[in-house]
């Protein structure tokens, strides 16, 4: 029986070892990116995916922390929308969001853009807006109880000055939301500003040249410039900004627990007294998972509308 | 000397094999202790069949045979104590009382977990949704009877009856907190007795007399109303009373809910309780409920002689500080913190104001008990009897602060000093078994499904107490259509 011998040719040689070689190289790569991402990706499983698969099946159980969970199949999702507290946290949680994303994204800019201008203690300036989102909730509520007291507090005080009645503040439900709204600002020179900043800074000075050669002034080139420019960072801090305040909690939870009337009573809070005042876990999940559809639907349609608004250089 | 050096990949390969490694260590199953068995070799008489010439006969034996005398763990059985005793005296003393607790009980280790108050209302369910169940843990009344419910906490009455403990044995008020069904679920841990404080400073600069023992709802709106006085001095009856600019308001406010341990008091003294004896129903929209609510409105929104929570805010107690408020309602711990802040003022205390149906002392105390997953539930008892026992609450008697849970020792927490002049009278004589004055003990029992409750109380009464509405009976009938579903959820 003749034997056929393919006589590989030097090229192919020399192919077929560089692969070699290149395929120890790229497990090795890969094993070390493994054991670098090992612990966090140990931490997402344990702390984050698997409560959320835990919770994702708890809302379809009735679970009162104490007894084993109970399926009851949709009936919690029945139960979401039958629910007046839900209806009522869900609007309190709009109404928060809507008006303090855009007021803060405003506030956040303005400090950004006056923090990138060349001055005398420019950095002075900088730490100064950043400190207030270092302090901790609980430090600023007192604060801003001091602040909002209507007998003695600084913003009455203000109000009277130039003229104004003074408000009842978070003690009337009439003015507890806007309130709240008002308060989300203590935080506008926080990440928010610092993530602006790094925008502002990114944008090449020569597109501000060309603009001032073609008679661009202030205005023109902030809108024509800047704008577009930061433009992603924008839709980035737009995006967390809705992810964030639709989670507001802290603030209702300490200062008015909800109240008055419920007119703080925003979703997660009503979650957490689902939860741990009213040992309903199952119900609870499901209203998580109902807050979590929502943002992201939300995050979804900005994201394309993002196509319409946000440029990116190159792209 | 070390010449390598390490490189950065290197480091981070080994910072994370390390963590990796730590992280599965501590995933790793709890190593179960070995029992050690103690065995001795004792002579034993048996009976043994033999054959004696054909004949079988039954003959007796000694023989020697090694047997399991005593097993005993390798280590003390360890239970955990979750309590929110997690500050200052409280925390001094439940330290103290756990180490002789444990030099009592050399076979039991108590591990405990101090919380914070506010922590702890959060942390106990969590712990208990974990599986991480505490032997012995701490309840609030108001939120007792929804972990019993849900049977998170054991009957205690065989365990009473076999150690000769009495449900008579302790204020019995306070006991049928925690009671259904004629089982003993928790076992109250001190008690909270109620009355009105008064600065007699600012009684004397407005004029107005003290109030009696026996004084009346009427007496209490007309004392609370001269001692309101705006910064001119007048009072708020004064046609000139200027509602923006008060000085000194007649009374604190007590927020008028079922799940406060004074407004009971009042309710009953205007003919009914929050709720049936069966839990079953609640009487929101009752004369003697709607009667309490509306003289609460009254008192803040057209007296204005209660502050509004607004005029309240970060003034710290604002009856002991002396500047806002002329009375407040109060427990004895009020006469502990006074003397502690060394208050400039004179004050006494005295009963809640009569009502129609009687005058009432109210009273309400958190509780130890033993949780259904125990995994020691006998050791679990032992330190709950302890806790509750004679001697502990003596010895917690005698700080001033906490009142104790048994009629028979009440006289430990009076002041040394006599002071305030009537502390006898109202948080010591009413509670005594043989007690026969005027006053009505009342300890309050929360229904399952309070949270519930103070989410429809929030919702209907929040609009009348921030003066927003009037229509205190429409608020009451809207609260009892629902609250009635709630209770009817309990079924039991």
């Amino acid at each position: 029986m003749a034997t056929v011998t393919r006589v590989p040719q030097a090229g192919m040689l020399a192919k077929a070892a560089g692969k070699r070689r290149r395929s120890k190289l790229a497990i090795r790569e890969a094993i070390d990116g493994y054991i670098f991402i090992f612990p966090w990706l140990l931490g997402f499983i344990l702390w984050t995916a698997g409560p959320m698969l835990a919770s994702l099946w708890l809302a379809f159980t009735r679970w009162n922390l104490f007894m084993p969970p109970e399926w009851v199949g949709l009936e919690n999702i029945r139960q979401l929308f039958a629910d007046r507290f839900v209806g009522i946290s869900l609007w309190n949680t709009a109404y928060y969001t809507f008006l303090s994303v855009p007021l803060g994204i405003i506030a956040s800019l303005i400090l950004a853009l006056l923090c990138v201008q060349e001055m005398y203690g420019r950095a002075w300036f900088r730490t100064f807006f950043y400190m207030p989102s270092l302090t901790p909730a609980v430090a600023s509520a007192i604060v801003w109880f001091w602040i909002l007291n209507p007998e003695v507090g600084l913003a009455n005080m203000v109000l009277k000055a130039i003229g104004l009645p003074p408000s009842q503040w978070i003690w009337s439900a009439k003015t507890s939301k806007a309130t709240f709204v008002l308060m989300s600002l203590w935080g506008a020179g926080g990440n928010r500003m610092i993530i602006f900043l790094a925008g502002l800074q990114n944008i090449p000075q020569s597109l501000y040249e060309a603009a001032q050669i073609d008679g661009a002034n202030a205005w023109a080139q902030f809108w024509h410039v800047t704008m577009p420019m930061l433009s992603p960072v924008m839709l980035f801090n737009v995006v967390m900004g809705i992810i964030g305040s639709f989670q507001v909690f802290t603030g209702a939870f300490l200062m008015t627990a909800g109240g008055p009337a419920n007119s703080t009573l925003f979703t997660v809070l009503y979650l957490y007294r689902l939860a741990f005042e009213q040992f309903n876990m199952g119900y609870a999940s499901s209203l998580a998972w109902l807050l979590f559809f929502i943002i992201l639907g939300f995050t979804i349609i900005q994201l394309r509308l993002a196509e319409t608004w946000v440029y990116y250089e190159g792209g | 000397m070390f010449t390598d050096k390490i490189s950065r990949r290197q480091l981070l390969r080994l910072s994370g094999i390390g963590l990796g490694a730590a992280v599965l260590a501590g995933c790793q199953p709890k190593v179960v202790e070995k029992v050690v068995e103690v065995t001795k070799v004792v002579q034993e008489v048996v009976k043994e069949t033999v054959v004696v010439q054909g004949t079988p006969q039954v003959v007796e034996k000694v023989v020697e045979v090694t047997k399991v005398v005593q097993a005993t763990p390798k280590e003390k059985v360890q239970i955990d104590f979750f309590t929110p005793a997690g500050v200052g005296l409280e925390r001094t003393m439940y330290t103290n009382f756990i180490y002789r607790f444990m030099d009592e009980n050399p076979d039991v280790r108590v591990n405990v977990s101090f919380e914070s108050w506010s922590d702890y209302m959060t942390k106990l369910p969590t712990v208990l949704a974990a599986g991480v169940t505490p032997d012995v843990c701490h309840a609030h009344w108001t939120i007792a009877m929804d972990y019993i419910y849900n049977g998170a906490f054991i009957d205690h009455m065989p365990y009473m009856e076999r150690d000769g403990i009495k449900r008579e044995d302790f204020i019995i008020e306070l006991m049928d907190e925690f009671a259904h069904g004629g089982k003993q679920y928790l076992i109250p841990k001190d008690s909270a007795l109620y009355g009105c404080y008064y600065n007699k400073d600012m009684f004397d600069q407005y004029g107005v007399p003290y109030p009696s023992l026996t004084w009346t709802i009427d007496d209490f709106v007309e004392t609370a109303t001269l001692l309101t006085r705006d910064e001119n001095g007048r009072p708020a009856n004064d046609p000139k009373f200027d509602k923006t600019k008060i000085k000194v308001f007649g009374c604190a406010w007590v927020d008028p809910t079922m799940a406060a341990d004074i407004p009971a008091g009042f309710v009953n003294a205007f003919g009914k309780h929050w709720f049936e004896p069966d839990m079953k129903t609640s009487n929101f929209d009752s004369d003697a409920v709607i009667q309490y609510w509306e003289l609460c409105r009254k008192l803040r929104c057209v007296i204005n002689c209660m502050p509004t929570p607004a005029q309240a805010v970060g003034q710290g107690d604002l009856w002991r500080n002396a500047r806002l408020v002329a009375m407040k309602y109060d427990h004895q711990q009020n006469t502990f913190f006074a003397k502690q802040e060394a208050v400039q003022f004179k004050y006494d205390v005295t009963p809640l104001p009569a009502g129609p149906f009687g005058q009432y002392a109210p009273a309400a105390c958190s509780a130890f008990g033993v949780t259904a997953k125990a995994a020691h539930k006998e050791e679990g008892w032992r330190l709950v009897k302890f806790l509750t026992s004679e001697e502990i609450q003596k010895w917690i008697g005698e700080q001033k602060r906490w009142s104790v849970n048994r009629p028979n020792i009440l006289d430990v927490i009076a002041p040394t000093d006599g002071i305030p002049e009537h502390y006898a009278d109202v948080h010591i004589k009413p509670w005594k078994t043989d007690y026969t004055g005027p006053l009505k003990r009342i300890a309050m029992k929360a229904p399952v499904g309070m949270g519930k409750l103070k989410q429809l109380y929030s919702t209907y009464l929040d609009p009348v107490f921030t003066c927003q509405s009037e229509d205190v009976a429409g608020a009451a009938r809207k609260m009892k259509e629902e609250a009635d579903k709630v209770l009817a959820e309990a079924k039991w």
